[in-house]
């Protein structure tokens, strides 16, 4: 009998968990895997956006969204900060505020309390022990993979 | 032709590894900083100093430091403390001397092989760092791949990274004889109330504070706190505050100009290559 609680309890609480880190981790109901209310702020809040420009911002939130609550290893996430450092850059060919656009978005991730602790505990349990990938790009292939949306 | 055609790639090949770093650039993000954020704050320092070289590698050391303002507040005052308090690996291993009664005349060859044996020990004593060193140190060995007597390393710090900064410094000299000549720091709105380090004897300039940065004005009001005198002015902040690194530091002119002055003069001495700020 002892046992068996034991079961039901820590099934319970394994199913907890992944309940509340969906709850978390808010609405995707798009094919883009962004959540719901930045899409909706990328699409209706940020004038001048080009079809490239737009690409860029939008990788950056699908990169966030799934970096913070769907990958399960350092090469993975590695992947997508890289990737995000290339949309960043190709933002900036195009406008001035890239920095200001991924502040933005990067807030309305960590929006609530449990946002910003579990946004911060994942890139410290992710990242703290064996750092952050850097590839470096230059500037002439820089062009290349933005024109591509390589990244 | 065949053989000509390998011969010609073996050459291209060797030429490619001969050129190894001959300096590395790392940057250590301040408190609440996410992965994303650090790694970008990094590439605006490589987009400002708008520099290739083939002999400079830049990384971030990520500092994941975090939580309430509560516990940053106080890991960076612990910090503070301990490094007023000069709790170095070597005062940490003449700590560990004592208290364990190990024999008080002992060698300089034994006493360095008993700062060797405890030196994860000093790393990961949260009692004496702070939480994130032996972290930091950790990424600075996955990263760094050259010879400590033949690179120069410069770290770049800002805000609460500089304590990490500072601490890696001691860490690398003291703890890994890393040359005390090849080891800078330059340093941006830093709580600490010191820039170890190597300084370039030329411009001796080794941090930017701005006197209206209100994050490092408040720490000023901390009872037993003094951060390094500002030297600059912010004419342009986008952040309320005017302490973030790339909506203030690096978004004013004049004072982003500084800054790549500051990192430029590193490279010119040590690499004798010439950056233009």
């Amino acid at each position: 009998m002892r046992i068996l609680v034991s079961v039901i309890i820590f099934l319970f609480s394994f199913n907890a968990n992944a309940t509340s880190i969906l709850s978390i981790a808010g609405k995707v109901t798009n094919n883009l895997g962004i959540r719901d209310d930045i899409l909706r702020y990328i699409e209706t809040s940020i004038p001048g956006l080009t079809e490239s420009s737009r690409y860029a911002v939008m990788r950056l939130a699908a990169n966030q969204q799934a970096l913070y609550y769907k990958v399960r290893s350092y090469a993975e996430a590695s992947s997508l900060i890289v990737s995000s450092s290339v949309a960043l850059k190709c933002l900036g060919l195009e406008r001035k505020d890239d920095y200001e656009i991924f502040k933005t978005i990067e807030h309305m991730m960590m929006d609530t309390s449990e946002r910003k602790e579990h946004i911060m505990n994942t890139c410290s349990d992710l990242f703290g022990h064996d750092g952050l990938p850097h590839k470096h790009v230059n500037r002439n292939e820089l062009a290349d993979r933005c024109r591509a949306k390589d990244y | 032709m065949n053989i000509l055609v390998v011969f010609i790639i073996l050459l291209y090949s060797m030429a490619a590894y001969a050129v190894e770093p001959k300096m590395y650039i790392f940057f250590i993000n301040g408190v609440n900083t996410t992965a994303d954020d650090a790694n970008i704050n990094m590439e605006k320092l490589e987009d400002l100093m708008n520099y290739e070289s083939s002999t400079i590698t830049w990384n971030v050391l990520y500092n994941a430091t975090h939580g309430l303002i509560k516990s940053d507040v106080f890991d960076y005052i612990h910090q503070k403390k301990q490094a007023d308090r000069h709790l170095s690996i070597d005062s940490y291993t003449n700590y560990y001397i004592t208290n364990n009664n190990i024999d008080c005349c002992i060698s300089l060859d034994q006493y360095e092989n008993v700062k060797q044996s405890i030196r994860l020990q000093y790393l990961n004593d949260k009692k004496y760092v702070g939480m994130n060193l032996s972290d930091i140190v950790n990424q600075f060995h996955l990263k760094f791949k050259g010879n400590k007597n033949d690179v120069y390393i410069l770290i770049i710090a800002h805000s609460q990274g500089n304590n990490y900064a500072n601490q890696l410094h001691d860490y690398l000299v003291n703890g890994e004889h890393f040359p005390v000549d090849h080891i800078a720091i330059f340093s941006i709105a830093s709580p600490s109330h010191t820039v170890n380090g190597f300084v370039n004897p030329y411009t001796r300039f080794k941090y930017v504070t701005a006197d209206n940065d209100h994050v490092i004005n408040a720490v000023r009001l901390l009872p037993g706190h003094k951060p390094l005198p500002a030297n600059v002015h912010l004419n342009d902040c986008k952040d309320l505050p005017c302490h973030n690194l790339i909506n203030s530091y690096l978004f004013d002119k004049v004072v982003s100009s500084d800054i790549c002055k500051g990192i430029k003069s590193y490279i010119s001495l040590w690499l004798n290559e010439q950056p233009v700020c």
